[in-house]
């Protein structure tokens, strides 16, 4: 799930917003990134592998879910 | 509500593509190949949604040596006899120019020797999967994307279809849809429809699990015959995240095992083994775990390092995969193919689709249907999903393409939109809704109770 965005480095570009699969990100006031919706979060990476100042952090785990046993 | 013309956005093209995945990218070149304008509309980011990007990137191709019927006969038992055989050989009697279309599009696939590269397709005893050289379909889809703006695909990205749109005499006149991230309503106009959106899955546990069913649903909605709704897609995955090559592992040489240490799968398919349909697998797994036996893990301590090396090459050297096995390393401590996890039985989505026919028209005249929002059958073998939505696509973007030559667009009634619209709306304004975790635990529970 994603785990955090560097605003710092953040040059504001929108790129992980557009490529996001599921809406998880949003440009904030000062147009950073930022991480809105992380529930909705299904770990492709792609917004990390986007991001042309690597300020994006994704970790491997996904949301525990549930057996049936 | 937004009824103020001003906040409508409508575009009219010959052929409308509902959905980015290896079906709705494949439907568009074709139509566009026939000298349609075509638009291509993704409720996310065509050629990245859906589960066409985490796919492992295996197609199962019949090479001009092979026996057509070999092919289909595998296919078919591998789908308990519960699949159109004519649709079986019709996906694998295009597949070699397919192969041959993504080559030229620069997408190579590994070969060596001169000779493609292939694993034998889990749960069959003939079928190849070739490798593209990129490893996983990601790349692939990002270059199918790449193709379709060349040849002047309007790609629409974030804007989330929820209906069909009829003229007054029922014909299909394209579809209706709102701005994920514009407060604006689409209308996408259109001589003909394809529905290339997969099925629905509550979130389960594969990636891509954003899978809500609304293209079958609104098709089923205009009066187009359904299929497949009592069946379903269950996979087996990572307990704590994702590997895409369940079906790759075992064929390279890895073995299910149980916490005893026992390679039950012997037991449970005597001929193919660890090989077997992913249905078996993951029945097997499922009864392992109710005896006592989880966890369960795919043996990769017992591969040599020749067999992880070859999957390296095959799945981590390209994509999101080698970003996960470095993270799983680093902040984890452990590496995915040195150390067993956990792997869980696990529901994925339902395999109800748009009933088709062999040019992937359904019921209603104008209306197509692609990728996994077709019937393809009911059990997932690697390299078929592709194999099966490229083809679906690829016929399904050429009868669009022909069916709009000999029409024109529809009169649509603006003010009739209102209603569909409303009725999109309506549910939204409750603020509460199902849990669906809570969905899939109680699919899962009926499931596995019930099986054999």
């Amino acid at each position: 799930m994603i785990r955090s965005i560097d605003k710092r480095a953040c040059v504001g570009c929108k790129i992980c917003e557009m490529i996001c699969p599921g809406d998880v990100i949003v440009m904030d006031a000062e147009s950073k990134a930022e991480i809105k919706y992380a529930q909705d979060c299904w770990t492709c990476f792609s917004c990390e592998m986007a991001c042309p100042v690597k300020a994006v952090d994704v970790h491997p785990f996904r949301k525990p879910r549930p057996m049936a046993w | 509500m937004r009824q103020d013309h001003s906040l409508w956005e409508v575009l009219k093209s010959d052929v409308l593509i509902i959905g980015g995945g290896f079906g709705g990218l494949w439907a568009a070149l074709r139509a566009a190949e026939s000298g349609a304008s075509v638009t291509l509309v993704d409720k996310s980011f065509a050629g990245k949604s859906g589960h066409s990007y985490f796919a492992g990137g295996a197609m199962m191709v019949l090479l001009p040596e092979d026996d057509p019927d070999e092919y289909v006969y595998d296919i078919t038992l591998g789908n308990e006899w519960l699949v159109d055989q004519e649709m079986v050989a019709g996906v694998f009697k295009g597949s070699y120019d397919r192969l041959k279309d993504l080559e030229s599009f620069g997408f190579p696939f590994r070969k060596k020797g001169g000779a493609y590269v292939w694993t034998k397709a889990r749960g069959t005893r003939n079928v190849k999967n070739l490798w593209p050289e990129h490893a996983t379909a990601a790349d692939e889809v990002t270059i199918l994307r790449k193709v379709a703006l060349s040849r002047d695909v309007k790609v629409v990205d974030h804007v989330y279809i929820y209906d069909l749109v009829k003229d007054a005499n029922c014909g299909i006149a394209g579809a209706v849809g709102i701005g994920v991230k514009d407060p604006k309503n689409y209308l996408l106009h259109a001589k003909s429809v394809v529905i290339a959106t997969n099925s629905g899955g509550y979130r389960g546990h594969h990636l891509a699990c954003e899978l809500q069913g609304t293209g079958p649903f609104m098709a089923y909605d205009a009066g187009a015959r359904i299929k497949n709704p009592e069946f379903h897609y269950i996979n087996i995955r990572p307990a704590k995240h994702e590997i895409e090559g369940s079906g790759i592992l075992p064929a390279i040489g890895a073995r299910w095992t149980n916490a005893k240490g026992v390679h039950y799968m012997d037991t449970y398919d005597p001929v193919l083994k660890d090989r077997a349909p992913v249905s078996k697998i993951v029945v097997a797994a499922a009864k392992e775990a109710i005896k006592g036996n989880a966890p369960i893990s795919i043996d990769v301590e017992g591969m040599t390092e020749e067999e992880r090396e070859k999957f390296r090459v095959l799945q981590v050297s390209h994509g999101w995969m080698p970003i996960l096995f470095e993270k799983c390393r680093r902040e984890e401590g452990y590496d995915p193919l040195q150390d067993n996890i956990e792997w869980q039985p696990a529901y994925e989505a339902n395999k109800l689709g748009v009933d088709a026919d062999l040019n992937c028209g359904t019921a209603i005249e104008g209306l197509f249907a692609a990728g996994m929002a077709r019937p393809l059958g009911i059990n997932p073998f690697t390299g078929w999903s592709i194999a099966s939505c490229t083809w679906s696509g690829y016929r399904a973007g050429e009868s669009a393409g022909e069916y709009a030559k000999g029409t024109e667009l529809k009169a649509i009634d603006f003010n009739a939109l209102t209603e569909s619209t409303e009725t999109f709306l309506e549910p939204l304004k409750s603020g509460q809704g199902v849990d669906p975790d809570s969905l899939v635990h109680e699919i899962q529970k009926i499931l596995f109770r019930l099986m054999p």
